[in-house]
């Protein structure tokens, strides 16, 4: 899943929760569900460094080539 | 020497006052193209030329108007002065009116026009920004100065983004077309978000981002689109059909450029948030249960006291029934009793009845013993050994 879809999700999860119209079964998994993607979503933003290229034409069409820019 | 002698002041001050007395020399328009345009003290100098000729024309206080480039076809309202001091005619301006402008800003106002008609710009189509993205398409010219301010920007607060750059020309009467090659493209590359992106220029310099096949193209991509054209004034119809309009490439990136720092607190704070929901939901339903193990206790409580008389006079009548089986127990004992003593051997011996037995067989008549038995004698308090010494 992309990162902007975790967060989306993990959004939802939390106003689902705290809307209060779940069972008690329902709130534990999605708990589960939204720690997992808390972990997941925090770990990202930890490990991953963004980085810049430069898109070129190839027979495969368009290919990415890292540039460092200034 | 015949005739006059004139002095320069007289004669320049002569011609000055026939240009002036010449009202066909007065509030006229005329056309040309704008030829060593300067701008110096806030007054501009220049020369309208066509073809065959030339004229030096004066634009004071010249912000006042339009301001042509070199080249430039326009049309000058103004006086044709002579200025006596110089010996220069000039013609004195009062305003710019660019022909191209004037033609260009009709076609560009038909054809917005005509786009909007068609819906093109409606905020229905308009795609959400995704306020995390992680691939960004940057579509500009990787030579110019936009790339670094958006990496800079971007930088400042964010370190996960990618930021992929397509090279394009962004200048020039024809860049709209690699542009659109570029644009559909990358669409197919699934980004979170596409830039257009081109610094500050001329209004003819941003005319291709008013193309119209330019304009089409964007509205069909899949992909938000940010279109970051030009300095905060300039309006193209880029951005009119984009799905967010930054008003210079720096906005662009800041509109993308979330802080990782803070996304990481508010993640911890959603786990936070998902703990204290949890927390509520179990509170609730313990609560809830609670209730409800009061209220069946309640229950039990008032059924056992609205029975307990009841359960009372239940044993009440079971413990008279016992009594009175009991009492006719007792009545049935002492009658048996009472028979039993009667029928006791004892109580015959009592009487001074001796019981006689040989061998520990009764001997019930004269006939069982024969002299020299031995027999067995038993009285009511004790037994006694004795020999038969005679039967008669």
């Amino acid at each position: 899943m992309k990162f902007e879809e975790s967060m989306k999700e993990l959004d939802d999860i939390v106003d689902k929760l705290e809307s209060g119209k779940l069972s008690l079964d329902e709130s534990v998994e999605l708990y589960s569900k939204g720690m997992k993607l808390c972990l997941e979503c925090a770990d990202k933003l930890n490990d991953v460094k963004g980085k810049i290229a430069l898109l070129e034409e190839s027979q495969q069409g368009l290919v990415a080539k890292l540039v460092e820019v200034e | 020497m015949e005739g006059n002698i004139l002095n320069v002041t007289t004669l320049n001050t002569y011609i000055n006052s026939i240009f002036r007395a010449e009202e066909l020399l007065h509030n006229i328009n005329v056309a040309g193209e704008i030829s060593g345009f300067k701008v110096t003290k806030g007054h501009a100098y220049f020369t309208l030329k066509d073809e065959n000729c030339q004229i030096a024309c004066n634009c004071f206080n010249c912000a006042k108007t339009y301001i042509p480039k070199d080249g430039e076809s326009v049309i000058l309202k103004g006086s044709v002065d002579f200025y006596a001091k110089g010996g220069r005619l000039n013609f004195n301006v009062d305003s710019i009116t660019s022909i191209g402008k004037g033609l260009l800003a009709y076609k560009l106002e038909l054809l917005k026009a005509q786009l909007n008609k068609e819906g093109l710009f409606d905020i229905a189509h308009k795609k959400q920004i995704p306020p995390y993205p992680t691939d960004v398409c940057v579509i500009t010219s990787y030579q110019g100065a936009v790339i670094k301010d958006i990496k800079k920007t971007v930088r400042r607060k964010n370190d996960i983004i990618n930021i992929y750059i397509k090279d394009v020309k962004v200048q020039g009467k024809d860049c709209h077309k690699e542009i659109i090659d570029a644009l559909e493209a990358v669409d197919q590359m699934n980004f979170d978000v596409i830039i257009i992106a081109r610094g500050g220029g001329s209004a003819e310099d941003l005319m291709p981002f008013n193309e119209e096949q330019l304009v089409r193209a964007i509205f069909r991509c899949k992909t938000p689109i940010i279109s970051a054209v030009g300095h905060e004034s300039d309006v193209t119809l880029c951005d009119e059909v984009a799905d967010y309009r930054a008003a210079t490439p720096t906005a662009a990136a800041e509109k993308i450029a979330y802080d990782t720092q803070e996304l990481k607190e508010y993640i911890s704070y959603c786990g936070k948030r998902m703990k204290g929901a949890l927390e509520s939901a179990v509170a609730l339903k313990c609560k809830d249960l609670n209730g409800k193990v009061n209220l069946i206790k309640t229950q039990v409580k008032l059924n056992f006291s609205q029975n307990a008389n009841k359960i009372n006079s239940y044993v009440q009548n079971l413990k008279n029934l016992m009594d009175k089986k009991v009492a006719e127990s007792d009545g049935r004992y002492a009658a048996s009793l009472a028979r039993l003593k009667a029928d006791n051997p004892l109580g015959i011996l009592q009487k001074g009845y001796w019981y006689v037995s040989k061998n520990g067989q009764a001997a019930l008549s004269s006939k069982d013993l024969h002299e020299g038995d031995d027999v067995s004698l038993k009285t009511h308090d004790g037994q006694l050994k004795a020999v038969i010494t005679e039967v008669e």
